[in-house]
């Protein structure tokens, strides 16, 4: 009844109303009438603008022989790097009218595999999101930074992402290789300078969390650091603590001396209940002095690693580097360093071998970030925990022809595991592609993807009662890159010849041998060829093989007949250069060609097609051939 | 998987229109939004022993960015569209992302006079009939537990006591040269819950809330405010043959007067509500039925005086709301006991893993807690938090005055706030008794820079809410609650925007209370008796850096815990690191 009545007045009252206002003009009150609603009109504030990729990736793989566990599929069809790269990058970065940044990139695949729902990827992020704030004050110019994935880098011991002498073969390509003007600046660019942007991670750490920078501070004093996780820092359980914090106060003492004391930590709970902890840290002082045309650059550090069950104590770790000017005939870079096993850190400059605990073994994550750690052969300036050496780098330049090489020799502190791990530098991405981010796989479980690159184990029968290796294991490296430039045809043309030549025995010994002292021998040559066809169009050959040797102290075949380590040789008669051995006898060829096309400005087409191989004659399944080819469009905006 | 195609449409569109480079420089579209980077570490403290199955210590975080895309195709529109971009704190390279709609709407002015939004709303009416009433204990919170304030209110859309809903809204307004200054109309139409399947055969009813106003400005002393909100589920949308209905009308009547110092208001507020269920589509051709029908009445007159310097006003009322007034948009509390609800923080607790009770820093820490949706029955409440008005204004059943006050000083040295209410139930519940309710809250500031000269700020505040509950009776239906919350805090600027900050707040309450028990309709079941006697306390630091405008940092470490007297309970002890960066973009 109330209700009723109630409507009946409305009804009423809104006739008469209705009869009022058409005589009474109908407008918008200035004074803000009554809205039931909230009042949303507001003044735009931020600009945002987009850049990103576009990048299709279509690969075919034709497997002609394969494992014995392969499921009986040779080829596969794909679309899309399933190295968690994005075919659709789509950056958002904003900035306020307050000065605050702000970024996120969309990440788009899609694997283009028929309508259905479930080929259909999710939209996600790349790196996550950032926020960053400048605020200026009387003492310095202070940049707080919070959120997703940001590269960082401090200093080579605490953080420092590997970056060894770049003598690398061009044929293959990243997401990050960033396009040039024309094709063919890229392999110029490579013959000129040795050195090529590899994007902004190139040298630096992924890292999340809070980060702040403090600049221009008062008696040339700069600071920084993060507090939060690397991508090592991953947890068991979502809610477990794994962190790792460091900062660097860094000083410009004059033009050319500078002094940073760096500070990193790392810990986490090792059970559900947070009662145990393994924790790391390090205190560093890193000193970067010029006199005249020689630079010195050391860091020193100490460090102090503990478990449950490992208390390692304290080691010490130091990073020399002495480089000559660039203006000198021969400019050289020698390295020296030692780092103890003791000295633990999985975010440095070097790798750790030491303690394999440190490296999350989470499933479905875990597996994407253990680096070798079984006394890993690893190139030049790439140092690695419980081992010392010293390396001497050299550039020559003779007419048309560029010269670098290095020669390293490295010695283990103390004895370690009884294994020994090589990365692969034949083959290494096609091999990673059939099982991405594997661990211990193929037929003898001994092959390790990582990203874009496989390593593979060796285990070694000399041991001692504990099971460690019963010596110290010695490690020779030399590599050596020759490149060439001239004009056929009216066309110019790039060769560049990559020599890498890693050893382990159990002597020290100045210059690496084969033999049978010699635990392990990898020997690898890679060779490019490019020629620019037109403005924008390049054509590149390329060919490279690997062998590996193992003696007597390493595995052992499963073929009872023992294979010859060259068949080369073996044909020339000459037997003093060959021999006949049961154990590790492996050899990686890839033989390829591809194209680099510029369609139009930022959009440009990549061939590539390979024929390639892995085969050891005395571990009969280790047996892999077969065919890749990969078209990229990539467009950038 | 549609969500995603939705949103990717609008990524597209917006790239789309915005033309690559530099967006904002396209004035059809411009950003803003909110961003946010949240951190917490909790941990169970050294001295707590009894609790040796849960973890020492927890930790999560995330970052997230609101992105506000306004596309204004013509002046007098404006697409609204918010996405939520957000990624927990150690997913790497795509994992542990998360990206949602937020947020949809449209709004406008057709031919400049009738304004319309379309799709997500954020309305209010008045304190009987719309109206998303404040949490308890937060009526002099501080600059300490304002990101979290901050978080709770954003994560759950509270913006202006307002509710959000979904729907079309529309209002204008009339001006008038004689008899009548304006004239302001509202209407919208909302659905605050649709229908949904809930067993493989049945579905409920889509829930719908409409409402209208009429303002009406007679001159610059009176204006007339007439409110009508109804609640109710259309049958024919499920198969439930049970739907509500929850009419409230309202009419306000003010008055103005002010001279070049004063300004004086009084208000008569007054109103009506029903509600009842229908029983419709019946078995064996049975005529459709209501039950449950209640009508309530509310009133209120208020008076208030405001000094315009600003230094002091106050108001007096009087008010008196039936015991079976309902009103779903003004009653439905943020907080809601009976839903289930465990905290996110450590939910379990000692070694028996019994549910950790709710504490009140759970209360200031825990967005999770809090409620979006409308209810059309009276929800549960915890009376040692806030039994004299577990609904606001309008909680049912409550006769009495109150006085509301506020203090100045001309040069702002000291600040200071009074709310106190005196009420009564009209009907006891199941006893002829009935309770009697005193609140007491008071706050004061005094900052202290301002008395001593100084550039920065330095300022101690002091606040305590009391709630007294009492009914007499014999020994078995007589209650008495004290609850009582004491804060303190200090604010003390070390470096330009930068504060320490110490809080420390404890929470006592003792005594007894009958927990109620309601069935589907909201009729009282069944009455428990608790008995309390129990002590919540936070103690906090933190410093503060408040960057600018919108944009702060705040660091802060809590101790934070609970003890029982004569409980069920054990006593528990934990601590929190926070960490927010918080932006608005």
């Amino acid at each position: 009844m109330l209700s009723g009545q109630f409507l009946k007045f409305w009804i009423k009252f809104l006739l008469i109303f209705l009869c009022i206002s058409s005589s009474a003009q109908v407008k918008t009150t200035k004074s803000s009438p009554f809205r039931s609603n909230i009042l949303t009109y507001r003044k735009p504030n931020s600009s945002v603008s987009f850049s990103g990729f576009y990048r299709f990736l279509g690969f075919v793989r034709n497997q002609v022989e394969t494992f014995p566990n392969n499921s009986g599929k040779t080829t596969v069809i794909s679309s899309g790097d399933n190295y968690r790269e994005p075919m659709f990058l789509l950056k958002l970065n904003g900035r306020t009218r307050e000065n605050v940044t702000f970024g996120a990139d969309f990440m788009i695949n899609s694997l283009y595999k028929g309508p259905s729902e479930d080929y259909i990827s999710p939209l996600t992020l790349n790196l996550g999101l950032n926020l960053t704030t400048t605020f200026l004050t009387e003492h310095g110019i202070f940049k707080l930074k919070s959120g997703g994935i940001s590269w960082y880098r401090q200093s080579r011991l605490t953080v420092w992402g590997n970056r060894s002498f770049n003598r690398i073969s061009l044929f293959e390509r990243r997401p990050q290789t960033p396009l040039n003007q024309f094709p063919f600046n890229r392999y110029s660019k490579y013959y000129n300078s040795g050195l090529l942007d590899q994007g902004i991670r190139y040298g630096s750490r992924a890292f999340q969390g809070l980060f702040i920078q403090g600049t221009k501070l008062p008696l040339n004093f700069s600071v920084k650091g993060v507090i939060g996780k690397s991508n090592f820092n991953r947890s068991f359980l979502e809610s477990s603590d794994n962190f790792t914090g460091c900062f660097q106060l860094k000083n410009i003492l004059n033009q050319s001396t500078k002094i940073s004391y760096n500070y990193l930590s790392s810990w986490a709970d090792t059970d559900s209940l947070s009662y145990d902890r393994r924790n790391y840290f390090i205190h560093s002082l890193d000193i970067d002095k010029k006199i005249n045309k020689l630079q010195f650059q050391m860091e020193l550090g100490i460090g102090n690693y503990t478990d449950p069950e490992k208390k390692l104590g304290f080691g010490e770790a130091i990073v020399l580097n002495v480089k000559t000017a660039k203006t000198y005939k021969v400019p050289l870079d020698i390295q020296l360093y030692r780092i103890s096993p003791q000295f633990v850190n999985v975010t440095g400059n070097f790798l750790n071998t030491t303690v394999l605990e440190v490296f999350p073994n989470v499933a479905g994550v875990g597996t994407t970030v253990r680096t070798p750690y079984q006394s890993p052969m690893v190139g030049l300036g790439f140092p690695v925990n419980n081992r010392q050496g010293a390396s001497i780098n050299a550039d020559l330049e003779v007419g048309k022809f560029r010269f670098n090489a290095g020669i390293g020799v490295f010695a283990e502190i103390d004895t370690s595991y009884a294994s020994l791990s090589y990365i692969h530098n034949v083959n290494s991405q096609t091999l990673s592609r059939i099982f991405l981010f594997g661990q211990n796989w193929g037929p003898y479980n001994s092959l390790n993807s990582t990203y874009r690159r496989v390593f593979e184990n060796v285990n070694i029968s000399d041991t001692s009662k504990t099971g460690l290796a019963n010596f110290k294991k010695f490690f020779n490296t030399i590599e050596f890159e020759a490149k060439y430039k001239n004009q056929a045809f009216g066309k110019n043309y790039y060769i560049f010849s990559l020599t890498r030549l890693n050893t382990c025995q159990k002597n020290l010994v100045l210059i690496p041998k084969f033999g049978e002292r010699t635990l392990i021998s990898q020997l690898s040559q890679e060779i490019d060829f490019s020629i620019g066809m037109s403005k924008k169009a390049v054509f590149i050959l390329s060919y490279g093989i690997q062998k590996v040797l193992g003696n007597s102290s390493t595995d052992i075949g499963d073929n009872p007949e023992a294979s010859v380590q060259s068949k080369f040789f073996e044909n020339l008669g000459l037997e003093s250069l060959y021999k006949y051995t049961n154990y590790r006898n492996q050899t990686n060829t890839l033989l390829g060609f591809g194209i680099d096309y510029k369609i139009n400005d930022n959009v440009y087409l990549f061939l590539r097609s390979t024929k390639y191989r892995y085969f050891d004659p005395n571990f009969i399944e280790n047996h892999l051939k077969g065919f890749e080819t990969m078209l990229e469009l990539k467009i950038n905006f | 998987m549609k969500r995603n195609l939705r949103l990717l449409f609008i990524v597209f569109v917006a790239l789309g229109i915005v033309n690559s480079s530099i967006a904002q420089t396209y004035e059809k579209i411009w950003f803003d939004g909110f961003a946010r980077s949240y951190f917490a570490r909790d941990a169970i403290d050294k001295n707590v022993k009894d609790d040796t199955l849960s973890p020492k210590n927890a930790s999560n975080g995330y970052n997230l960015l609101d992105l506000n895309t306004h596309v204004n195709p013509i002046d007098d529109i404006e697409i609204f569209a918010q996405i939520r971009i957000k990624n927990s704190f150690g997913g790497f390279f795509g994992s542990g992302t998360e990206i949602d709609s937020r947020q949809l709407r449209v709004n406008g002015t057709i031919n400049n006079k009738v304004r319309f939004s379309v799709g997500d709303l954020f309305l209010k009416q008045s304190r009987f009939t719309l109206f998303n009433y404040d949490e308890e204990l937060s009526e002099f919170e501080n600059d300490m537990f304002k990101p979290y304030r901050d978080i709770i209110h954003y994560e759950n859309f509270y913006t202006e006591n307002r509710w959000r809903l979904q729907g079309i809204q529309t209002n204008f307004s009339f001006g008038f040269d004689r008899y009548i200054k304006n004239l302001a109309f509202d209407f919208f139409v909302t659905r605050p819950r649709g229908s949904r399947q809930i067993s493989i055969d049945n579905y409920s009813s889509d829930l719908l809330l409409s409402g209208g106003s009429m303002v009406a400005e007679l001159n610059n002393h009176f204006t007339l405010k007439n409110d009508y909100i109804n609640l109710f589920e259309v049958p024919s949308s499920g198969n439930q043959n049970v739907s509500v209905r929850n009419p409230v009308y309202q009419m306000t009547l003010s008055h103005y007067s002010e001279n070049n110092e004063h300004y004086i208001e009084q208000k008569l507020e007054a109103g009506f509500s029903k509600r009842h269920w229908l029983h419709s589509e019946l078995e064996n051709g049975n005529v459709d039925s209501i039950s449950n029908k209640t009508h309530g009445l509310f009133l209120e007159l208020e008076n208030s005086y405001f000094k315009k310097d600003s230094t002091f006003d106050f108001s007096i009322g009087y008010r008196y709301v039936d015991p079976d007034f309902r009103s779903a948009g003004a009653q439905t509390r943020r907080l809601d006991y009976g839903a289930g609800n465990i905290n996110s923080n450590y939910p379990l607790y000692t070694n028996m893993q019994m549910v950790r009770p709710t504490s009140i820093f759970d209360l200031i820490a825990d967005d999770r807690l809090y409620n979006q949706d409308l209810s059309s029955n009276l929800m549960t409440f915890n009376p040692i938090y806030s039994n004299v008005f577990p609904f606001g204004d309008a909680t049912p059943n409550r006769n009495g005055i109150y006085f509301i006050g506020r203090y100045a000083h001309k040069s702002k040295i000291i600040l200071g706030k009074l709310n106190t209410g005196f009420f009564s139930e009209l009907i006891g519940q199941g006893t002829p008794d009935k309770r009697r309710f005193t609140l007491i809250r008071a706050s004061l500031k005094l900052n202290i820079h301002h008395f001593l000269k100084l550039n920065k700020e330095l300022s101690f505040s002091l606040a305590s809410e009391n709630e007294f509950t009492k009914r007499s009776g014999n020994s078995v239906s007589s209650i008495d609650l004290k609850s009582n919350q004491i804060r303190l805090s200090i604010n003390a600027e070390f470096a330009k925007r930068f504060f320490i900050q110490a809080n420390y707040r404890q929470f006592d309450v003792k005594g007894n209370e009958f927990l109620t028990e309601r069935n589907n309709f909201g009729e009282i079941t069944y009455f428990s008796l608790s008995d309390y006697n129990q002590k919540d306390n936070i103690l906090s630091i933190g410093i503060l850096n408040k960057i600018r405008k919108n944009i702060y940092a705040n660091i802060q470490y809590n101790w934070w815990g609970m003890e029982f007297t004569g409980q069920p309970f054990s006593d528990y002890k934990y601590n929190r690191l926070l960490f927010i960066l918080s932006l608005k973009l």
